[in-house]
């Protein structure tokens, strides 16, 4: 294990985020902290806000109020430096489907002007299942194949933190057997990512992170120990949200 | 209980000074633009080549003057609101925009009530006229632009950078069309002709007048929209805190 | 060979080299334009296609015989080429939306100006493919002399002037409502000085000598090209983020 440097800053430092859109508000003072490589689990019922926050902290989205630092950076001024160590896997997969997977991995390499592309197209490929069908189009996949694609593509550029939006929604059983693989492999490399994801499987969500966070109707009602969160729990923090139904 | 955001507050006399500084603007534009009129239509005598026709002139002109100003308007309301991105910048934009479309629909049916008599057709691509009606499509399309929005905060930046590029593109459209009808030469509406004295005292009398008349159009509906959108921010907020009720 | 790969790669804290990473982005985005819009083929032939039924639609609305007039030619021709290139400009950014790849490429530390260069230039040549068939059919079809330089030059700079404003709007007007409205609304008043000088230049280029030193409109063009394309990079940030 190689030692790593201190880091400071912690890898997301959000402060009374709120957002709101023409319809309503959907998030309402969020204030939450990653610590480097940490994991962290984020549930919540439909509509919650989890994927507002999401895009917010890949800074696809800009909060109505409150602040963001990521890496201890602020995205309004630094968004490409922030960017560059961001990785996101979301329900859409960002892949070209009349592509190969070979040639969408390039194309990302590309995008994130990485040196050595070649081999780190390989890699990943075969991290996640998928060198066989390098020369594949994308079209051709399963859901599931095409997941395992949509990671491999947001490891490829060795993020320090991974956004999963519902990363275990559409995934074949083979699928789900390789994340947790394969996001320990991605620590085992460098310094490991750290790893904010969404489901509503509160199964799987103890498979990859110890803390979790509920977010019910915008607000943060939970942050601690997913240990201690049972399924009853759960559904009383649910219910108990407020105008929840 | 929800509690009102800050512009309720405002005091019943700040309304009624606002009110009454608007109403003496609309009385000094209502009185200029009479005195216009009256000395356009009695003081000054009949052109010597078109006759009384010619009188439109004076109200022509200003319109004109007045269709570029508010183009202009929206340009620096559009820049500065990209630079600065506030609210007040966008309200400016677009409030200019409407009444821009007003004064260049105006200055349209002006010249061509103008052209009919002298001419005998209620319409000629001369330079001017054309210039005018793609000016007069350049606006509309920002109108259409925010018509047409998607529910997100797009709008006003979609809408500002047409308001920039537009801006740019009007003197580039007045001489190629220029150019164009030069190239093509036509039946020229709109000759200033020769003015004596007291023509040119009644139009420095009418620009005054107009000039006036437009800024009172514009601050009355300015008022509206700054209103409006007051409304509007209170109703979200009572929206979101009937949310926790 | 893990080890070996592993030593290799490190996390890269900041760029090689600011200034070089721009071109080489554009790059990437453009090699993967080509290959969708080439590989699917549905743009180009769809621009191909409407192009030939819009010279055939008005050769029909205007009674064309042999000596019809260069500016009743030169007009028919650039309808047909401005048309068929808004067509092609409405498909490309929606599609994106809708994939989420446009999120791939916002997501990305890429200049915004990046994406927009590439897109222009994929444009292009999407224009070019429409063109290299239409100009053949217009010649054959009306018998006009295509291959003259200065005709080709005409063609050429309305063809970039054009693309340079329609790729922005395409980019607004892609994330609007009536999308495939809003873009000739929006493009068409703006363009207006390139079809003027597009449409001028070729009717002196079919009615006059084949060469000549350019005129003021091919300066027009030209000028006018250049001061959208800036204004376009500078802007389009804005048009782009959320």
């Amino acid at each position: 294990m190689t030692a790593e440097p201190p880091t400071a800053a912690p890898v997301v430092a959000s402060e009374q985020v709120s957002h709101r859109f023409q319809a309503g508000a959907v998030l309402r003072g969020i204030s939450l902290q990653v610590q480097v490589g940490e994991h962290v689990a984020l549930l919540g019922p439909n509509g919650a806000g989890k994927t507002t926050l999401l895009r917010i902290l890949a800074t696809l989205l800009r909060p109505t109020s409150g602040q963001v630092r990521l890496f201890g950076l602020d995205p309004a001024a630094s968004s490409m430096a922030i960017r560059r160590r961001i990785g996101v896997v979301a329900h859409h997969t960002m892949l070209y489907p009349e592509l190969t997977s070979r040639e969408n991995l390039r194309y990302y390499a590309g995008l994130y002007d990485l040196d050595d592309p070649e081999p780190r197209v390989q890699a990943a490929l075969a991290e996640v299942g998928l060198a066989a069908k390098a020369n594949a189009l994308v079209r051709s996949f399963s859901r599931g194949m095409q997941q395992r694609l949509s990671l491999g593509r947001a490891l490829l550029h060795e993020p320090e933190l991974l956004l999963l939006d519902e990363p275990d929604a559409g995934l074949d059983a083979r699928a789900l057997d390789l994340l947790p693989h394969t996001l320990a492999r991605a620590g085992e490399r460098g310094a490991p990512p750290a790893i904010v994801f969404t489901t509503h499987q509160i199964g799987h969500a103890a498979e990859l992170a110890r803390r979790v966070v509920v977010i019910v109707a915008g607000r943060l009602v939970f942050d601690g120990d997913i240990r201690s969160l049972d399924s009853g729990r759960l559904a009383a923090l649910y219910g108990a949200g407020p105008g929840g139904n | 209980m929800a509690v009102l955001a800050a512009p309720a507050r405002r005091r019943a006399s700040d309304a009624t000074s606002r009110n009454g500084w608007l109403l003496i603007l609309n009385g000094a534009a209502a009185l200029l633009v009479l005195a216009t009129l009256v000395a356009a239509l009695a003081l000054t005598p009949p052109e010597r080549v078109e006759g009384n026709v010619f009188r439109i002139f004076y109200v022509h002109v200003p319109l004109a003057w007045l269709m570029y100003v508010a183009f202009f308007v929206v340009f620096a309301a559009s820049a500065l609101y990209l630079w600065k991105r506030s609210d007040t910048w966008d309200r400016v934009a677009r409030v200019s925009a409407e009444v821009g479309l007003l004064f260049t629909t105006l200055v349209l049916i002006s010249g061509s009530i103008w052209g009919r008599p002298v001419w005998g057709v209620w319409w000629t691509w001369d330079a001017r006229l054309t210039t005018t009606l793609v000016l007069w499509f350049i606006y509309l399309a920002y109108l259409l632009l925010r018509a047409y929005a998607q529910e997100g905060g797009q709008a006003p930046r979609y809408a500002a950078v047409l308001g920039i590029i537009g801006f740019v593109d009007v003197p580039i459209v007045q001489f190629s069309v220029t150019w164009w009808r030069t190239l093509h030469p036509q039946s020229t509406v709109l000759e200033s002709g020769h003015l004596s004295g007291s023509m040119l005292a009644t139009l420095f009398l009418s620009l005054i007048a107009f000039t006036v008349f437009g800024l009172a159009i514009f601050l009355q509906r300015f008022r509206l929209e700054t209103l409006r959108d007051h409304a509007r921010a209170l109703r979200q907020q009572l929206d979101d805190e009937e949310g926790f009720a | 060979m893990a080890t070996e790969q592993a030593s290799s790669i490190v996390v890269r804290a900041a760029p090689a080299s600011g200034w070089s990473r721009f071109p080489r982005q554009t790059l990437a985005l453009l090699r993967r334009e080509a290959l969708t819009e080439l590989r699917s083929r549905e743009t180009p032939v769809a621009m191909i296609v409407f192009a030939f039924l819009v010279l055939l639609i008005f050769s029909f609305a205007f009674d064309l015989r042999s000596d019809t007039s260069p500016e009743v030619l030169s007009g028919i021709l650039w309808s047909a080429i401005f048309f068929s290139a808004m067509l092609g400009f409405g498909r490309g950014f929606s599609g994106e939306r809708e994939r989420g790849t446009l999120d791939g490429m916002l997501l990305a530390p890429v200049d915004r100006s990046a994406i927009y260069l590439s897109r222009l230039l994929s444009h292009l040549l999407l224009m070019f493919i429409m063109e290299a068939a239409a100009l053949p059919a217009a010649a054959l079809l009306f018998n006009i002399p295509v291959w003259r330089p200065r005709l080709l030059l005409a063609v050429l700079l309305g063809t970039v002037g054009f693309a340079v404003v329609g790729t922005l709007f395409a980019a607004i007007a892609a994330n609007s409502r009536a999308r495939d409205v809003l873009l000739p609304v929006l493009v068409l008043p703006v363009s207006v000085p390139i079809v003027i000088a597009s449409v001028e230049e070729t009717v002196a280029a079919l009615s006059g000598p084949s060469l000549l030193p350019p005129l003021p409109w091919m300066r027009l063009s030209a000028g006018y090209t250049l001061l959208f394309f800036i204004l376009s990079m500078v802007l389009f940030e804005h048009v782009c983020e959320e």
